[in-house]
């Protein structure tokens, strides 16, 4: 008897816990899409040990951070792998999210992003390969070159975005592109 | 996107120990980005110039259950190697630390030609329960196979937490803005108030959200990163954070 009282109270329990399951995912398909929140702001983090000593803090000098560079961290950071897995997908769309764009406009940027990660990481490696054999034969790899590729393909794919989100989805992502700077570091001479 | 290859420490180290460089961790301690003494045979000190980024992101998921969190280190080292100089075969490191709720750890990349460039990225999460502060600490280095640590960043602790609130709609504008106050069990003000919410028309009478929130110190005030996630709630008043 103590056992049936048992199962039953079991079965009870997990009826519960569908139900408020379901009543969640219903109430958060019915509520609607960016909620305000009054007490929010930037998030800035500050360093505590920095080498070299003259680093560029965003935190305290954000306007030192050129927007070429932040927004190429920005855009490796969203982009995310070449195969990205469920999780990759979800942090992504929380990113884009963040940055002010909404659901159909999220699917348009991460393709446009996909395109970003693919050709950086191209990039990268045909650069890298060219800096070897510079290295085997005594000469200088064109860094020049290289970082005027990767300045086009930010600009490139800033006016994409752009062009795909709406005009106030691309006001929120420069102002959150913007605030982002606040947790970037950089050596003065990175470009 | 490519990304580097994981490196275990330990062949870092072997690395290191095999070319008479210092290893990762021992480097950690060194103030300065070059060794002390003169410098080796047919070299002048400092002809390379660190030139990389460290960017840091925090976000909660889309159903605010997770707290991601990245920690990217890219760029490359400038410079001319002069002629005669051992050290133009110095390989370089970049090393990401993800330590988030007791979860991640440093992430090492594929030690490259020292004048390459370099992308390394740690990504880690946490399932994160409402109001329960998590630890997130981070650092990105660059390591050189004989001039030892030339970039670090060593950012503070920060205390990542999912805060509930619970409000009210008190002014609903018919075009789907809904003005609302808290309205907390047990009439406690809330970490993160939220309002107004965006919703359909017209607004529900109550929502429950969540939103990440941040501080430095355990002492410290919170601050709440926006956007909030919001459901429709009846029961009214109902969970809230402090």
């Amino acid at each position: 008897m103590t056992r049936l009282l048992l199962v039953v109270a079991m079965f009870l329990t997990v009826l519960v816990g569908v139900s408020v399951s379901v009543w969640t995912r219903g109430g958060r398909s019915q509520a609607a899409n960016q909620q305000v929140c009054a007490a929010c702001t930037a998030r800035s983090r500050p360093s505590v040990s920095v080498t070299p000593s003259d680093i560029i803090d965003g935190a305290k000098n954000p306007e030192l951070i050129p927007d070429s560079i932040a927004y190429r961290l920005v855009f490796i950071s969203v982009a995310g792998p070449a195969i990205p897995s469920l999780q990759d997908m979800d942090r992504q769309r929380a990113h884009l999210r963040d940055a002010g764009l909404r659901t159909a406009e999220i699917s348009r940027a991460a393709g446009l992003l996909a395109v970003f990660g693919d050709r950086y990481g191209d990039l990268v490696t045909q650069y890298n390969e060219s800096v070897q054999v510079a290295n085997d034969s005594g000469e200088e790899p064109d860094l020049t070159t290289f970082l005027s590729q990767l300045d086009q393909l930010v600009e490139s794919t800033r006016e994409a975005l752009a062009a795909a989100i709406s005009p106030e989805a691309a006001k929120h992502l420069e102002a959150y592109v913007q605030s982002e700077k606040r947790n970037m570091r950089m050596t003065k001479e990175a470009r | 996107m490519k990304r580097d290859a994981k490196v275990p420490l330990f062949l870092i180290i072997l690395y290191c120990l095999a070319h008479g460089a210092t290893p990762v961790r021992s480097a950690l301690a060194r103030p300065l980005a070059w060794p002390a003494g003169p410098s080796p045979q047919g070299c002048t000190q400092n002809w390379m110039t660190p030139a990389y980024s460290t960017y840091t992101s925090v976000t909660a998921s889309t159903d605010a259950t997770t707290i991601y969190t990245q920690v990217t280190v890219s760029g490359t080292t400038t410079g001319t190697c002069p002629a005669g100089c051992n050290q133009c075969h110095a390989l370089h490191t970049g090393s990401a630390y993800n330590y988030v709720g007791g979860v991640g750890g440093w992430y090492n990349g594929s030690a490259v030609a020292w004048n390459s460039w370099l992308d390394t990225v740690n990504n880690q999460e946490i399932t994160a329960t409402p109001g329960t502060e998590y630890t997130f600490t981070s650092s990105t280095q660059v390591v050189c196979s004989v001039a030892g640590l030339i970039y670090q960043v060593v950012d503070l602790p920060e205390y990542l937490s999912i805060a509930e609130t619970t409000v009210q709609t008190v002014q609903d504008n018919g075009a789907g803005v809904c003005k609302t106050s808290s309205d907390c069990t047990g009439g406690v003000s809330p970490r993160c108030p939220v309002s107004p919410v965006t919703d359909g028309m017209p607004c529900a009478p109550g929502f429950y959200c969540l939103s990440l929130s941040y501080r430095f110190s355990t002492s410290s005030p919170f601050t709440c990163l926006p956007p909030a996630l919001c459901v429709h709630t009846a029961t009214l008043p109902g969970a809230c954070t402090q």
